[in-house]
């Protein structure tokens, strides 16, 4: 994160300067040593956490003014509890393995102006009785931070700590995720999955990003970009690493030859044709313990419109079977009869969104009641089938 | 003891005999036999010898051999020898209503009727079904089990015809299809869809709705069926291959 929030925003900037031990994980601003008065009337230190709004590594106007303690219940100087600025202990994952048992919320006229005048208000409020119960006790401890980012992303992700759902998010940290083949729908799964925290994503794909590629994947190239012809997985990692540090494009086909460079993957998106290549890939897969989803469209040109079905299904290590009967190992281009290639980018994108919700419900990020192992949308009906069923024989 | 129905059948007149055993049914066509030793009994003893309460306000009729009914005042006699009836039945109402069946004009003293009660009345054999004429319509083939309302305006004109053979409607991407059964198989769909001869490797992705099984709706796998309504179950067929 160069040159980082701290270089470029006056408030925070200002607190650093001015000894404040802060630093930044995730979308969260930190207070660490704050010092404060315990019912017992000892001095114990604490530390304070804030979400963050920013703009490009630089703060905004704080959009909130609570924040989470963790520690004692602060006091003022004779051991009374400071109910004024909230009240009720409890425990608060913040994630990034941070955790809170306080919950505070007070508000000047007008809100915080800036995150320099948020924290110091808190800090003052509960180091205030304590510099007077014993003179010399400061929150400027002029400490800095060993400053280790090992953020996957290059600017903070602000969003689920902003809404109270770092933890959860935290939840896709651990992954090392696959999208093999990045048409339509695949260039749309990498488009979900740079926006979450996964350890890397790896990209195959042999083929060029040409014209027809462009109206079936998300962004807008310029012609310029096209006239280059890069490899797909170049172009689309060329736009999301703008984003995604850990993103590796391998310009090349998955197959018996090279299954190795699945190694270490834990999850992965199937977005490819069918064939013989695709049965070796989840033997591969299902050999080393991955979870995948893969999924495929249909869509059928009759009586003038466009109608089919899109199809996700989900192999984990619990349940594998179910796939050799919903998924298509045969070559499709063997029997072009039936082959009618016919995908249209809104599609694709939906396609591409319910494999990765499913992904989510699999790493109970999203809540899954029915843990279907298959799932299919009627695009003439408008209609979403579950099947395969986890407790389903 | 002569058996009325028997000389009915057998075309003959009825004997002298010491009692007659007739048929009197309820308003469901429940028939129970009685007995009666007057060969020319009113309408009141035909009632109390099959056990009705003539109290209880009912009226009674004659199936005559034709299908046809003769309205019977309980006061009034019935010659069982001339007039070719071995059944009566009674209803325990003042109100009657009129239909036609196989353009005779019966009488009816319930606001309901049942497909069996106008199959039993009209005399056809198994292989003859009823219809209700729809004007201007298709006439609507009435099941045993159907029960018609009598209580509708105008008077219902039944008949009987042989039951037709049935078909089904069902869209398979987009296309209306019929079918002679209303089990419908995965197969057949896919053959609707894609005529000739198939991969056995070619997964399909199928799914319907709007059937008359239940679940009403969902996905068919091969080997799978599903039973149809006679018209509107939606197929969709196709392979999920690309992306």
């Amino acid at each position: 994160m160069s040159p980082g929030p701290f270089s470029l925003s006056n408030d925070l900037k200002r607190l650093r300067e001015e000894g404040y031990f802060v630093q930044i994980r995730g979308g969260l601003l930190i207070l660490c040593e704050v010092p404060y008065v315990t019912a017992s009337r000892e001095i114990k230190t604490g530390t304070l956490f804030s979400g963050l709004t920013l703009a490009g590594d630089v703060t905004q106007k704080p959009d909130s003014h609570q924040v989470w303690f963790d520690g004692e219940f602060p006091c003022d100087i004779n051991g009374v509890p400071l109910t004024g600025i909230g009240n009720g202990g409890g425990h608060h994952d913040l994630g990034h393995g941070l955790t809170a048992k306080f919950h505070f919320s007070t508000k000047p006229e007008g809100g915080y102006p800036d995150y320099y005048q948020k924290m110091t208000h808190y800090a003052d409020l509960l180091a205030g009785p304590a510099a007077n119960l014993k003179p010399g006790t400061t929150v400027r401890t002029f400490r800095a931070p060993d400053d280790e980012d090992d953020s996957v992303f290059n600017y903070a992700e602000t969003a689920s700590d902003r809404a109270g759902i770092g933890a959860l998010t935290e939840r896709l940290a651990g992954d090392t995720i696959v999208i093999i083949g990045l048409g339509g729908t695949g260039s749309y799964v990498l488009d979900f999955v740079a926006k979450t925290p996964v350890r890397e994503i790896r990209l195959f794909d042999k083929d060029e990003f040409l014209q027809h590629n462009a109206f079936r994947a998300p962004g807008a190239p310029s012609i310029e970009e096209l006239r280059e012809v890069q490899s797909k997985v170049h172009y689309l990692k060329g736009i999301y690493s703008k984003m995604h540090r850990n993103i590796v494009a391998n310009e090349a086909r998955i197959d018996g030859s090279n299954l190795n460079l699945l190694d270490g993957v834990t999850f992965a998106f199937l977005c490819m044709d069918a064939g013989e290549a695709k049965s070796q890939i989840v033997q591969k897969l299902e050999s080393i313990g991955a979870s995948f989803v893969d999924v495929g469209m249909g869509l059928e040109l009759e009586e003038g419109s466009l109608g089919g079905i899109l199809r996700v299904t989900a192999s984990t290590p619990e349940k594998r079977e179910h796939v050799k009967d919903r998924v298509s190992f045969d070559d499709g281009a063997a029997d072009n009869i039936y082959a009618s290639n016919i995908q249209v980018a809104d599609l694709n994108a939906l396609n591409a969104v319910l494999a990765v919700i499913k992904w989510k419900k699999l790493r109970s990020f999203y809540r899954d009641l029915e843990q279907e192992h298959h799932c299919t949308y009627t695009t003439d009906g408008n209609m979403l089938l579950n099947g395969d069923l986890h407790d389903a024989s | 003891m002569e058996d009325v129905g028997t000389a009915v059948r057998e075309g003959r007149a009825v004997r002298a005999a010491r009692s007659y055993r007739i048929e009197v049914g309820d308003e469901t066509l429940n028939f129970r036999s009685a007995m009666l030793t007057d060969p020319v009994p009113l309408g009141r003893q035909i009632l109390v010898a099959a056990g009705f309460n003539v109290g209880d306000g009912y009226s009674l009729f004659a199936i005559l051999a034709g299908g046809d009914f003769e309205d019977l005042r309980l006061d009034e006699p019935f010659d069982l020898r001339g007039a070719g009836a071995e059944r009566f039945i009674a209803f325990r109402t003042d109100r009657e209503f009129k239909f036609t069946l196989n353009d005779k004009e019966l009488q009816w003293g319930k606001v309901v009727i049942s497909g069996r009660a106008l199959h039993k009345l009209s005399g056809a054999g198994d292989d003859q079904v009823v219809f209700l004429e729809v004007r201007g319509g298709e006439d609507r083939l009435i099941e045993p089990t159907d029960l018609i309302d009598l209580t509708e305006p105008g008077i219902e004109r039944f008949f009987t015809a042989l039951r037709p053979v049935l078909t089904y409607e069902i869209i398979v991407n987009s296309r209306p299809k019929i079918v002679n059964a209303s089990q419908v198989s995965f197969e057949q769909v896919v053959e609707f869809a894609f005529p000739g001869a198939q991969d056995p490797n070619a997964a399909f992705s199928m799914t319907y709705r709007h059937a008359a099984s239940t679940p009403h709706s969902g996905e068919l796998g091969a080997g799978g069926v599903v039973e149809v309504k006679r018209k509107g179950t939606v197929f969709n067929v196709t392979r999920t291959i690309q992306s």
